[in-house]
Parts: C-alpha cells; sequence; structure tokens
C-alpha cells in the first residue's frame, strides 16, 4: 500500500513538472512575443496556445494524482498512525500544495483568468511548493515521512 | 567541354526586359529543341523564372557562343538586335557554375534564401532531362546543384525567419496559435497589404474569412475571391469576438477598437488569443490594446522590424553558405576536369 502511495505521487510530481516546464517556456515565448523581440521568428518554438493547453492538463493530471495520493496517505496514517491526520509537516504541506493547484484551477474555471500569463505563472510558482513538501521539508523539520 | 551560362536576373535586367526574354510553359520545349538543331550544342537547361531568365548550355570550345546564344534569344523572342546589348551575363566554368550553385540555394535571389527557386532549379532540369537535352555532364552538375542548395539551407539559417510583412504575420500567428487552419480571420478595410497576408494565411488552410468594409460594396469582391463572409462594420465587437486575427486596413480618422472595447470582447471570447495585425497608418486599433493578456497587437513598424532583423540574419550567414557552394563547385570541377573536360 504505501508503494502505491509513493508511486502514484511520483506520478503526480512527474505532471506537475511537466506543467513546470510547458509554463516556464509559455512565460518566456508569451514576453518575447508582447515585447516584440526583432529575433522572436529565428526560433523554433511551439505555439502559446499549446503550452497553455498542456499546462492546463498537466495540472489537471498532477492535481487529480496528487488528491488520489493524498487520500491513499490519509487512509495509511489512520491504520499505522491512529488518526487520518497527525500533524506532520509533510502532511500539512502536502495540504498547502493541493490548496495551491486547487486555486491554479479554481482561477481557470473564473472568466478573466481562463488562460494566459497570469494563472500559468502561477502553476509554476506552485512548483516551488511541490519541491519543498518533496525535498524540502525534511531538511528543515522533523517529519514522519523521513523514509522519503 | 565547357559549361556556360548566358542569363539576366533582377540584378542585371529590368523587368520590362526579363518579361520579354522570358520563356512561357509551351515554347520552353521548342526552344530546347531549337538550341540543339540550330545551335548544335547537345546539352541545354532553360531557367526561367519571373527574377531570371538563364540559358545552362555545355560548348566545344570558350569563344564564340555567346554571340551565337544571343542572337538566338533576340531571334527566338523576335527583340530588337540591340536589347540585349546590356544587362546579359555571360559565364564560363567556373564561374557558371559556381554561379548555378549561388541560385540554387537562393544566394542570388531578389529575397535572399528564399526557397522556391530550388524546385525551380529542380523543374527546369527534369524538364530538360524529359526533352532528351540533358547528358551526363548537366545530369552530374544539376544533381550536384540541388545537393547544394539543399545543403546551405540545412546547415545554415539563410532560409530561416519571414522577411516580408505578410510571412511576417503568418509566422507570427504559428507560434501563437495551435491548430491554424480552424481559427478565424477577419479582415478590416481592404488593401494590397492586407490582402497580401491574409493570402499568406489563408496559404496556411485557414477557410473562415470574416470582411468588414465602411462600404459593403468594398467588402463584397474581397470576401468573394477568398470565400469569406461579409459581416457589419458597425457591429465589429461582435466580429472580433469570433475571429482569433484580425488584419485592420483601414483609412479611418479614429481608432475602430479601444482598450475598454477589447477588454470586454475578451471577457466573451473566454480568454482565447486574439492576434491583431495593424498595417493602416495612421494606426485604426489602439496600442494599449496590446496590454491586455492574451492579445498580440502588432503594427506595421513591429512586422518591418522583424522582417529586417531576419533579413540580417540572413545576410549574416551568407559566408557560410559561400564556403558550401565553393565546396560542392570544387567538388564537381575536380571530377570534371578529371574526366578530360574544361581545357581549352
Amino acid at each position: 500500500m504505501i508503494q502505491f502511495h509513493a508511486l502514484i505521487l511520483f506520478a503526480s510530481y512527474g505532471a506537475f513538472f511537466l506543467a513546470l516546464l510547458t509554463g516556464l517556456l509559455f512565460l518566456i515565448q508569451e514576453r518575447r512575443i508582447k515585447r516584440k523581440d526583432p529575433r522572436i521568428l529565428q526560433a523554433h518554438l511551439l505555439p502559446l496556445e499549446f503550452l497553455d493547453r498542456v499546462n492546463l492538463y498537466a495540472v489537471v493530471a498532477g492535481f487529480t494524482l496528487f488528491s488520489v495520493g493524498m487520500l491513499q496517505g490519509s487512509r495509511l496514517a489512520r491504520v499505522e498512525w491512529g488518526s487520518y491526520f497527525n500533524g506532520d509537516p509533510k502532511e500539512l504541506w502536502s495540504l498547502v500544495t493541493w490548496a495551491a493547484y486547487a486555486g491554479v484551477l479554481a482561477l481557470r474555471l473564473s472568466r478573466g483568468l481562463r488562460r494566459g500569463r497570469r494563472v500559468v505563472f502561477m502553476s509554476v510558482l506552485s512548483f516551488a511548493l511541490v519541491l519543498f513538501t518533496f525535498i524540502g521539508v525534511n531538511h528543515l523539520v522533523a517529519s514522519r515521512h523521513a523514509f522519503l | 567541354m565547357h559549361i556556360a551560362v548566358l542569363g539576366l536576373n533582377h540584378h542585371s535586367a529590368p523587368v520590362e526586359l526579363r518579361e520579354r526574354v522570358a520563356f512561357q510553359e509551351e515554347r520552353l520545349l521548342t526552344a530546347l529543341a531549337a538550341v540543339r538543331q540550330e545551335l548544335r550544342l547537345p546539352e541545354c537547361v532553360i531557367l526561367s523564372t519571373c527574377n531570371r531568365v538563364e540559358l545552362y548550355t555545355v560548348i566545344p570550345e570558350r569563344d564564340g557562343h555567346e554571340a551565337r546564344l544571343k542572337d538566338f534569344l533576340t531571334r527566338f523572342h523576335q527583340l530588337e538586335p540591340e536589347s540585349l546589348n546590356d544587362g546579359v551575363y555571360w559565364h564560363l566554368q567556373p564561374d557558371s557554375v559556381r554561379h548555378l550553385f549561388r541560385v540554387a540555394a537562393g544566394l542570388d535571389s531578389m529575397v535572399v534564401g528564399e526557397s522556391e527557386i530550388l524546385g525551380q532549379v529542380r523543374d527546369a532540369y527534369t524538364r530538360a532531362a524529359a526533352h532528351g537535352s540533358v547528358g551526363s555532364v548537366f545530369h552530374r552538375l544539376f544533381q550536384t546543384a540541388l545537393r547544394a542548395g539543399k545543403e546551405v539551407r540545412s546547415k545554415t539559417r539563410i532560409g530561416q525567419g519571414a522577411v516580408s510583412v505578410s510571412s511576417v504575420g503568418v509566422e507570427l500567428a504559428r507560434r501563437i496559435f495551435r491548430d491554424l487552419p480552424s481559427k478565424t480571420i477577419l479582415v478590416l478595410g481592404a488593401g494590397q497589404m492586407s490582402e497580401a497576408t491574409l493570402a499568406c494565411l489563408k496559404g496556411q488552410g485557414i477557410k473562415k474569412i470574416l470582411v468588414a468594409n465602411r462600404t459593403r460594396a468594398t467588402a463584397m469582391p474581397l470576401a468573394e475571391s477568398v470565400g469569406g463572409e461579409v459581416v457589419p462594420f458597425s457591429g465589429l465587437g461582435e466580429s472580433v469576438t469570433r475571429a482569433d486575427i484580425v488584419i485592420c486596413s483601414t483609412a479611418a480618422d479614429r481608432y475602430l477598437l479601444t482598450q475598454p472595447q477589447v477588454q470586454e470582447i475578451m471577457t466573451a471570447r473566454r480568454q482565447k488569443p486574439l492576434f491583431l495585425i495593424d498595417i493602416s497608418v495612421p494606426r485604426n486599433l489602439d496600442p494599449r490594446i496590446g496590454q491586455l493578456e492574451n492579445v498580440y497587437l502588432y503594427d506595421i513598424d513591429d512586422l518591418e522590424g522583424i522582417a529586417s532583423s531576419n533579413l540580417q540574419m540572413r545576410l549574416g550567414e551568407l559566408n557560410a553558405c559561400s564556403e558550401i557552394v565553393e565546396r560542392k563547385m570544387n567538388e564537381f570541377l575536380t571530377r570534371f576536369n578529371g574526366n578530360g573536360n574544361g581545357s581549352a
């Protein structure tokens, strides 16, 4: 069970990483097109609309996997540690990460920020939380997830 | 045997002369036959495009053939005897070989690095070969020239980056939109440049075209010629909501679209990207529209700036291209001279 928990979360990190990559490419290219960089056509770049779509799909996939992984984790925590939520730093930061990506998806559903730079930027920024939850938290505070 | 070329191009002769010397498709084969029979030259390829007319021939000795070929051209096209005194060039190898390789690579083109010429050289060669005007020398020469042209394009950036305003518009659209053929274009006003841009975009497979003009009668012919739909000029907001690309080329004395208007439009179109090309001078789209998210506004100066930057990039590649041409030419000439050709 714990392997499934770890595996599904790794898969979600992979999807979030794809969102980060497409997001960064989008932001760089969008900036060049907006600034009317005279050399914009001298590089082969993917269309903005494509990058925006892949960024959205990657966030949806990552968020879904992350949610399943968290639910699975909370069930494991109930069995192993007696409670669904134990206030462990990893659990707390996972919730923050989940909320950040939920926020990105909520923005995607709003009228004004359905597409484009700001919502893509949010998805790029959210990856910092993934990194912190996955690696950083273990180095800064004691966690029951120290095996990772 | 010597390889020679007699020709005129956009550098050497005005269009008035080029168009008189150009070979129409149906007369090309007659001309090839005449060169073989009348002039008794075994191999001949005629390259005839908008910008150049060139007769490549294999001649037995270096002297005397320039005048014979000029005389042939004058008679064939029924020109005045002195009309080919200026503007016509005559090259013997190695210059003739270098010239063909440079032509095939697009280095001698009006738009440096354009790729159409490579296909035109291939067509000229295959047509002459089908007619029996190509022997072992020209088979090897033209195949090497085509390979040189391809190598120049693949190993340098000579063909990259759009260098005309209309093609810059298309290339930008390709960097914004994922599936260009599914998009809708709105043309505001009519003008030569907006029609050229529209033609380029249509060439990408775009089928949905809306045309708006202050006078409906002006919009109709353009809409009919491109298979588009005439939309009212008064309800511009609704049309822009439907469009993904807007080409504006009107002579209005005010902005046709302002920032608040486009902001509303963007909400209505659920923030789908909008690409606006304002070719009008003075500009007819409020420049502040470009500050809005998911809206990309380019005016004529922006497009020309990119075209000029790309042209500079291409010109910067000329030395690298010439090196490839020289290498390919030397390879060819080494083999050609090694077979006992090229001596007087």
